[in-house]
């Protein structure tokens, strides 16, 4: 079936790779909470890894199956009060050679 | 009278020379003002000298009086400050003179500039013969360190080579002071460091003795191997793919041994941190490389990596860094972008110890794939600096590159299988893409475009049927490093065929691969891709209808060939196009095809470009800068770096200062050092 057809990825463009781990989330807390209270807080979309990164910046990694998204997961911790932030999982990557 | 006078000068010469004596045992201890024999000394003032060379002589200044003084009242104005006349030169129009003991040298400065006959006055600077260069076999390939206008063989970027005699760092300047970096530690956070290496081993960072992780805790067993991998999450932090290693030998590589190359530090410590495992890293191992470097001692953290998101754990550690007084220099990134609106973290980030360096070629150009930064306030743009960037020689390791595309898929490409009339052949497609011309190479079922104009041209035209049950293959071996430790391939998939059901493919393209010789077919890997139409990773590869509108499998990007990594010499891919029995539509093309392995040695170098080589030279000047001077706090540093920058046009409005990294500059210059107020004119 022929039809109108969408943008569609550049086939010799390297850079339309994924620039963030599919699902992962960080965030960051302003005071403690018990991993059951985390847990609380993201009732609904099934964890499936939640570790902590860093002790002095209170700072932990999240996993979704049911990944909300990053907006409706900023609005769930603003309503808990005791998240600084939370962000999508960017990926970095080494800024090689170029050949020309 | 002439013989007083030099009797006089030799008794001060003398007691000069037991007074930097003590000096330097004192005030090594503790940079302040100090007072010994009565006198009152600007202890920093004189720091500087300890390293290696004092650049000024410590109790002299050079005092140029204005053209209307006439030549033979010098003399008498001199000796009228108090001072003690040494020389007169008469057609340059200045005196030197020796100062009293009763002040120091920045206050006779002072004093002495007061005077309306006075145009200025400043220390007595010393000036050395440039360092020799050093021994290293292949010295002459570092044209950022010394440019003469060399031409670089087997260049990776072909612009302006040869360049300017002159645009370089002047690290030979630099290094009539010092060479010696062993009393800072750099930190290297990038795919690791293969600290095995000739060049390398000797200025690897110990931590044998006992390290911490990102929280602070003593790691059981310390750090043997030179740092830690957080990418693996071991005490490992080996290099798989090069390009630390080649990061780390800018910095840090062992000058003087007549062996390959030598680093902008002669003597290091380079502590290795991976933080990007084989296909890049995440805010995770990027924020704890930093947390770790800082906790065990690093001074200068260098990353050549980038991301395009902001990322509140990174600038949190960055500005742990900050306050633990640890610069971090950091790449501008590769997509020759203006970062007034586009993006590259950690470069944007604007913690004040965040130094941004863009790639300048041989010429002083800036390098066509280094982003930049015009934002029209120049204190804002993200990018600071610019330093040698393209055709940079370094450590690296075994590697090979087959790109395909360049030889027309001429040699090697071996058929089989059966049906229909055509197999798989060379073609290629032009075509626009969004305005933009696009070439597209590759092997193709049947032999034409048709799919690509189904794909891509307007209006889109019903590509040209395979037969009915073709089972066609195509594969090509690869000779490869023994043992690689990275094998990836980038291909173009354009892929279509009877539409899919479900998860279920009818017609469609498979890519398999092996680590031996001969046909992959059997016993070889499917390999697994994302299909964005599907919105899944896939092994058959096919059309997807969606809303009524077919779209074929289309892919463009690297995969890493994991069951030939660690293996003999051989990888070998192929691609087969099936078709069933009913409802044929088009077929397809692989093209862009670059297939490339990497290996350590001990003993191999390579020329390659990017920001992440511009980076590494702009630490390394820094930590020659903070080596020289033990009490420079990361901003005293970023100050010389400033300071002592070469303005250079191609980047005047492209970068916050304008100007190129230069060794020479930013270590002998005196202005806005902390706690030395003497002026340069």
């Amino acid at each position: 079936m022929e039809g109108e057809k969408l943008p569609r990825m550049n086939p010799t463009d390297s850079n339309k790779t994924d620039s963030i781990r599919q699902n992962e989330y960080i965030f960051s807390l302003s005071s403690s909470l018990s991993e059951a209270e985390i847990r609380e807080v993201f009732a609904g979309f099934k964890i499936t890894f939640l570790t902590e990164i860093n002790k002095s910046n209170l700072s932990y990694k999240i996993k979704f199956l049911n990944d909300p998204g990053i907006k409706v997961l900023e609005e769930r911790v603003q309503m808990n009060g005791k998240f600084r932030y939370i962000e999508l999982n960017s990926l970095y990557k080494k800024n090689n050679s170029v050949d020309h | 009278m002439n013989f007083m006078k030099t009797n006089m000068i030799k008794k001060m010469k003398i007691l000069t020379s037991i007074v930097l004596l003590i000096l330097s045992s004192v005030l090594l201890s503790n940079p302040t003002n100090r007072t010994l024999f009565g006198e009152t000394w600007n202890a920093n003032l004189r720091l500087r000298g300890l390293s290696s060379h004092s650049n000024f002589e410590p109790n002299e200044i050079v005092i140029k009086y204005k053209s209307t003084v006439p030549t033979k009242e010098m003399t008498s104005k001199t000796v009228g400050f108090g001072l003690h006349l040494n020389q007169v030169s008469a057609r340059p129009h200045f005196t030197t003179a020796f100062i009293n003991q009763n002040e120091t040298l920045n206050e006779a400065i002072e004093r002495v500039k007061q005077d309306p006959s006075v145009s200025y006055a400043e220390p007595k600077y010393k000036f050395y013969k440039s360092a020799a260069a050093p021994n290293d076999t292949d010295f002459g390939k570092l044209w950022g360190l010394r440019n003469t206008g060399q031409t670089i063989v087997s260049p990776s970027y072909s612009i302006n080579n040869p360049g300017t005699s002159g645009k370089d760092m002047n690290v030979l300047g630099a290094w009539d002071l010092t060479t010696d970096c062993s009393s800072i530690i750099v930190a290297v956070l990038d795919t690791g460091v293969n600290y095995n290496h000739q060049d390398l081993a000797g200025n690897m960072w110990n931590g044998s003795g006992g390290c911490f992780d990102q929280n602070g805790n003593s790691i059981g067993g310390g750090c043997p191997n030179h740092g830690w991998d957080f990418a693996s999450g071991d005490n490992d932090p080996k290099d798989e793919e090069g390009h630390g290693t080649h990061v780390a030998g800018t910095i840090g590589a062992v000058g003087n041994n007549a062996l390959g190359m030598t680093g902008v530090c002669q003597s290091a410590k380079i502590m290795s941190v991976r933080v990007l495992g084989i296909g890049g890293g995440d805010n995770t191992s990027v924020s704890n490389g930093i947390y770790f470097a800082v906790r065990n001692g690093a001074k200068v953290i260098n990353m050549s990596l980038g991301g395009s998101n902001f990322s509140s754990l990174i600038h949190d550690a960055i500005e742990y860094a900050r306050t633990n007084d640890v610069l971090v220099v950091v790449a501008a990134g590769n997509e020759n972008s203006d970062l007034k609106t586009g993006n590259s973290y950690p470069c944007k980030n604007t913690s004040a110890n965040i130094v941004c360096i863009a790639a300048l070629d041989q010429s002083y150009q800036r390098a066509n794939f280094s982003n930049y930064d015009t934002t029209a306030a120049a204190s804002s743009r993200s990018v600071d600096f610019g330093a040698p960037g393209a055709n940079i020689y370094s450590s690296y390791g075994e590697e090979v590159s087959y790109n395909e595309g360049n030889s027309n898929y001429g040699t090697g490409w071996t058929t089989e299988g059966s049906g229909g009339s055509t197999t798989w052949a060379y073609l290629s497609c032009s075509f626009n893409l969004s305005g933009q011309p696009i070439t597209l190479k590759g092997l193709s079922l049947p032999n034409d475009c048709s799919v690509i104009d189904w794909n891509f041209t307007p209006p889109y035209a019903a590509p040209t049927s395979v037969s009915a049950s073709i089972d066609r293959r195509v594969y090509k071996n690869f000779v490869i490093p023994n043992n690689s430790t990275n094998v990836s391939l980038f291909q173009t998939i354009i892929s279509d065929g009877e539409e899919s059901a479900g998860s279920t493919c009818y017609d469609y393209t498979e890519a398999i691969y092996r680590s031996t010789s001969g046909s992959p077919f059997a016993g070889g890997t499917l390999m697994t891709l994302p299909d964005y139409n599907r919105n899944s990773y896939v092994n058959k590869f096919c059309r997807k209808r969606i809303s009524s509108v077919d779209y074929s499998f289309i892919y463009s990007d690297s995969i890493t060939l994991v069951n030939c990594i660690n293996q003999g010499s051989n990888c070998t891919i192929g691609y087969r196009y099936f078709s069933d029995s009913s409802v044929n539509q088009g077929g397809a093309i692989i093209g862009d095809f670059n297939l490339s392995a990497w290996a350590p040695s001990t003993t191999a170098y390579t020329t390659i470009n990017g920001t992440s080589m511009a980076t590494p030279n702009a630490a390394g000047v820094a930590a020659l800068i903070r080596a020289y001077n033990p009490s420079f706090t990361y901003s005293d540093v970023l100050q010389k770096l400033i300071d002592g920058g070469q303005p250079e046009a191609s980047i005047s409005n492209s970068t916050q200062y304008g100007k190129a990294i230069n060794a020479n500059d930013s270590l002998k210059h005196l202005k806005q050092v902390t706690g030395v107020s003497v002026q340069l004119q």
